[in-house]
């Protein structure tokens, strides 16, 4: 029986891993079929019936034809919105003039540490104080900050990652592991914001937090939709529609990884607009809205909307799209953005926006690669979320790598700041240290998750710290005051480039504390997917280069272990501050690199963008990126293909260490001892349990945070790859998951949002 | 003058086609059960078409409308795949309801097999 069930298992995974591969890379590498930025459309394809002509986008400021609309119950919003940005923007003259598209003509530009630069308007506060940063003791000028008094509200999960420090993590202690086996659906909502890529619209791909601040639980759409639901009910308030392009300008698929709020620190009665309520779209517009009403603030940008790709001026190739919600940090929004790093190699260069709450006006613009380099290299972008020290006032960005992937022959020169972390002054945008996690990256080895900022008490001292993982699977944990190691990073040999024009770097930074996610050799064949395949996969894995971590991609192909699926993804990991337990859940797949010489590329008829090939511009060599799977579509390694673990930051041990979730494939569930791949993370509770979706079987799950066991189980309509959000409304604890599904674990989509607590 | 006689009723295979008859109508609506995480998939079409197909195998066996050993040996063969490959299937798919219909499918076969009379008894 044992072995019928690992047969049929594994015939049933057979095409799951042809699906998980690229689509893991940047914000789902995938090659898409996606418009041409800059290319001229057919009128139509937009839904909501806009024509649109996508040429156009790149001026900046262009109004949107439709204009966003706002349902919900307070029919009076209008005129507090328009009464409220009017009294808003009188008082925020100083900063930019109401309706006014905030233009910033006249920027100065500074160097900072790592080859980047900063821009801002010249003669602003911050560019004095920027003088100030780069004057050298950075961390003395710096003073110490308090944290936004409404952000740090116990009951509330009011950032993406619940606060700004990304420790996903609640206080909320209703639900333990003795009654979580009691949590009951409270409610769910439909957002009707969902395709399964059978129409015009591109599938969609739903990774938002609820956010729950101001008694009231707000939710972005992949239509870039705000919705305004009541915690207790799952009643709508209100919804926003900017009636955004739904079209796959630089992604896959329609995604959003929810909205940000922010308020002032004082609420003028009365006045529209001072709490927001902010969303990004494909097409690189950022909306801001009154977070009671839904109304367009009309302070913000033009009429409430503004247009980031106005600041897309070098290698604008596609829209930056503003995928992830942004970081709110008292009056300042900072925002990165997603791209495509497969296609170009020459793209736009990597740029973080710190952007006035109200106005939208550019504070500063950081950018991590030099100028120089431009002309055969860009992105090195934010992409994933960031996390902010609220005392000492620290941007902390995990920075991807830079393009052309997979290749980087023509990007020789030292780009300290590419996949790195790095801690910027939030006043500043100036770098205050920044750690290189991969050098010279040829694996896409992104850093895509917010760094967690925790002290931990080590050594009878307690360290200021910082937890970062990775795709690479290796977790590193810094001083987050000075990016020194709290465990030791060791430079460590890595196998060399054969590759003609190719210069590997001859060490990476190695880790062993805490143990990474995965280990440091391929897991090896599978058995039995090697007997189905009459001996195909041991003869490949023969023919393939292995030589140990960081092994570059080779023309006769490479094992790429992990690959750019990870290790860890974006959702990170979570921490119990009080404990020092942190916990992240991560994949193990293999996949074959292999670099195709250009004039070969090209007369294998290969166009660029079919499904497994990156042309990576005009880089001598174009790149394919396969699964290790044999001929029945079964993965040629062993299990199991996703884990969870806990370990102790204050020693680094690594306390267990399960596999996670079930693969499904056809209906079929396969053996949990296999896991799943998963996408999105685990928050924490006081009480000692993780809630974590992820895995593609549509369950969510607590688990027993001191053991890993699962304590509770949940059906829902598709995997749950968003993080969830934690909260406690009117003295009753709630844990809401959106369930969007996500076509690289399943063709499955859905747009639920489910709502758990216990019985009253 | 012999005397013609109905067959005696065929008790093992009468159970396989109330139990698998349960376990279709149950198939059946974890096909359009949306939310039960398998409702519209591959698995959930094919245990209900399998499902089916057992039901009609037991029919053929309880009217001994395969009056031949041969044809009643395949045919009982043919029933205990797919009673087997219905409850795995259905075990895979977490479709415990099915999985018992199954099992109590498989205790009619084997009192079909070992009490059932022949057609012509």
């Amino acid at each position: 029986m044992k072995i019928a069930r690992t047969a049929a298992s594994s015939a049933a995974l057979a095409l799951i891993f042809s699906l998980t591969t690229p689509a893991l890379a940047q914000n789902g590498g995938q090659t898409p079929e996606a418009t041409q930025y800059g290319v001229t459309e057919e009128p139509g394809d937009a839904s909501n019936g806009e024509a649109e002509t996508s040429g156009t986008e790149v001026e900046p400021n262009r109004a949107d034809d439709t204009g966003p609309t706002t349902t919900g119950q307070d029919a009076t919003g209008s005129e507090a919105a328009q009464t409220g940005a009017t009294g808003n923007s009188g008082s925020q003259n100083a900063t930019g003039g109401s309706g006014e598209a905030p233009q910033t003509p006249n920027l100065t530009t500074e160097e900072t540490q790592g080859g980047g630069s900063v821009e801002r308007p010249a003669g602003s506060n911050a560019a004095e104080g920027g003088e100030a940063g780069a004057s050298g003791s950075a961390a003395q000028a710096r003073q110490r900050q308090e944290p936004d008094a409404w952000m740090e509200t116990p009951d509330s999960w009011a950032t993406f990652n619940g606060d700004l420090r990304a420790q996903k993590y609640s206080p909320a202690d209703q639900i333990t592991p003795e009654n979580v086996d009691q949590l009951e659906k409270v409610w769910e909502y439909h957002t009707g914001d969902v395709s399964d890529g059978s129409g015009d619209i591109p599938t969609t791909v739903w990774s938002a937090t609820p956010l729950f601040v101001n008694d009231t639980l707000y939710i972005g759409t992949p239509f870039y939709r705000i919705i305004a639901l009541e915690p207790g009910t799952g009643k709508e308030k209100w919804s926003f529609d900017p009636h955004a392009r739904l079209e796959a300008l630089t992604q896959p698929a329609m995604k959003n990884r929810g909205v940000a709020y922010w308020q002032a620190d004082e609420i003028q009665e009365g006045e529209a607009c001072q709490k927001m309520v902010y969303i990004g779209t494909m097409d690189a517009k950022l909306y801001g809205v009154d977070a009671d009403t839904g109304k367009p603030c009309a302070s913000f940008g033009k009429d409430g909307m503004l247009d980031v790709n106005q600041w897309n001026t070098v290698n604008d190739k596609w829209p930056l799209s503003l995928l992830q919600a942004a970081t709110v940090y008292h009056d300042t929004l900072f925002l990165g953005w997603a791209g495509k790093d497969w296609t170009n190699s020459a793209a736009p260069p990597g740029t973080v926006f710190a952007l006035d709450a109200r106005t939208g006006k550019l504070k500063w613009m950081f950018h991590a690669l030099p100028n120089e380099v431009l002309e055969t290299t860009g992105t090195a972008n934010v992409w994933a979320s960031m996390s902010i020290d609220p005392e000492r006032g620290l941007l902390y960005l995990p920075i991807s790598s830079p393009s052309p992937n997979y290749y980087g022959g023509e990007r020789k020169q030292e780009l300290p700041l590419a996949t790195s972390v790095t801690a910027l002054d939030t006043e500043t945008g100036q770098v205050a240290w920044s750690r290189q996690l991969i050098h010279h990256d040829i694996w896409d080895y992104d850093t895509v998750a917010p760094p967690t900022l925790v002290d931990i008490q080590k050594d009878g001292q307690t360290v200021p710290a910082l937890v970062q993982t990775s795709k690479q699977g290796f977790i590193y944990v810094l001083n987050r005051e000075t990016g020194e190691p709290v465990y030791p990073i060791e430079e460590r040999p890595v196998p060399a480039s054969d590759v003609p024009g190719e210069e590997a770097s001859p060490t990476q930074p190695f880790v062993d504390r805490p143990a990474p996610v995965i280990g440091d050799d391929w897991p090896g064949i599978d058995p039995l997917a090697d007997a189905v395949s009459f001996g195909e996969c041991s003869r490949r894995a023969e023919g393939y280069r292995w030589e140990g971590r960081f092994t570059p991609p080779s023309l006769q192909g490479t094992i790429a272990y992990p690959p750019t699926t990870g290790g860890s993804q974006w959702g990170g990991g979570a921490v119990d501050p009080e404990t020092g337990i942190y916990v992240v859940n991560s994949n193990s797949v293999v996949q074959i690199y292999t670099l195709i010489p250009r004039e070969e590329f090209e007369q294998g008829g290969q166009e660029g963008e079919t499904s497994g090939y990156y042309a990576q511009g005009d880089a001598p060599y174009a790149f394919k990126l396969e699964t290790f799977l044999n001929w029945a579509g079964m993965p040629c390694w062993k299990g199991p293909y996703g884990t969870i673990a806990a370990y102790d930051l204050k020693t680094g041990d690594r306390l267990w260490n399960e596999p996670f979730g079930q693969v499904q494939k056809y209906g079929f569930y396969m053996p949990e001892s296999w896991g799943s791949v998963t996408i999105g993370g685990p928050v924490i509770t006081k009480s000692g349990l993780i809630f974590i979706g992820a895995s593609m079987d549509s369950r969510v799950r607590a688990l027993d945070l001191a053991t890993g066991e699962v304590l509770w189980k949940g059906l829902v309509d598709a995997p749950a790859v968003a993080l969830p959000a934690v909260y406690t409304y009117k003295g009753r604890q709630y844990v809401t998951f959106v369930v969007g599904g996500n076509t690289i674990l399943l063709p499955k989509v859905s747009d639920q949002v489910v709502t758990f607590a216990l019985p009253e | 003058m012999s005397e013609i006689s109905e067959p005696r009723t065929a008790g093992g295979a009468w159970l396989v086609v109330a139990a698998s008859a349960v376990g279709a109508l149950v198939a059946a609506f974890n096909v359009v059960d949306t939310g039960n995480g398998i409702a519209w998939s591959f698995g959930a079409w094919l245990v209900l078409v399998s499902s089916i197909l057992v039901v009609i195998a037991g029919l053929i066996l309880a009217w001994h409308l395969a009056l031949s050993p041969v044809s009643r040996g395949i045919m009982a063969v043919l029933l205990l795949l797919g009673i087997l490959g219905t409850g795995v299937a259905a075990y895979f798919l977490t479709a415990w309801i099915l999985v018992v219909a199954m099992g109590v499918a498989l205790v009619g076969w084997v009192i079909h097999v070992a009490a059932d009379p022949s057609p012509l008894d």
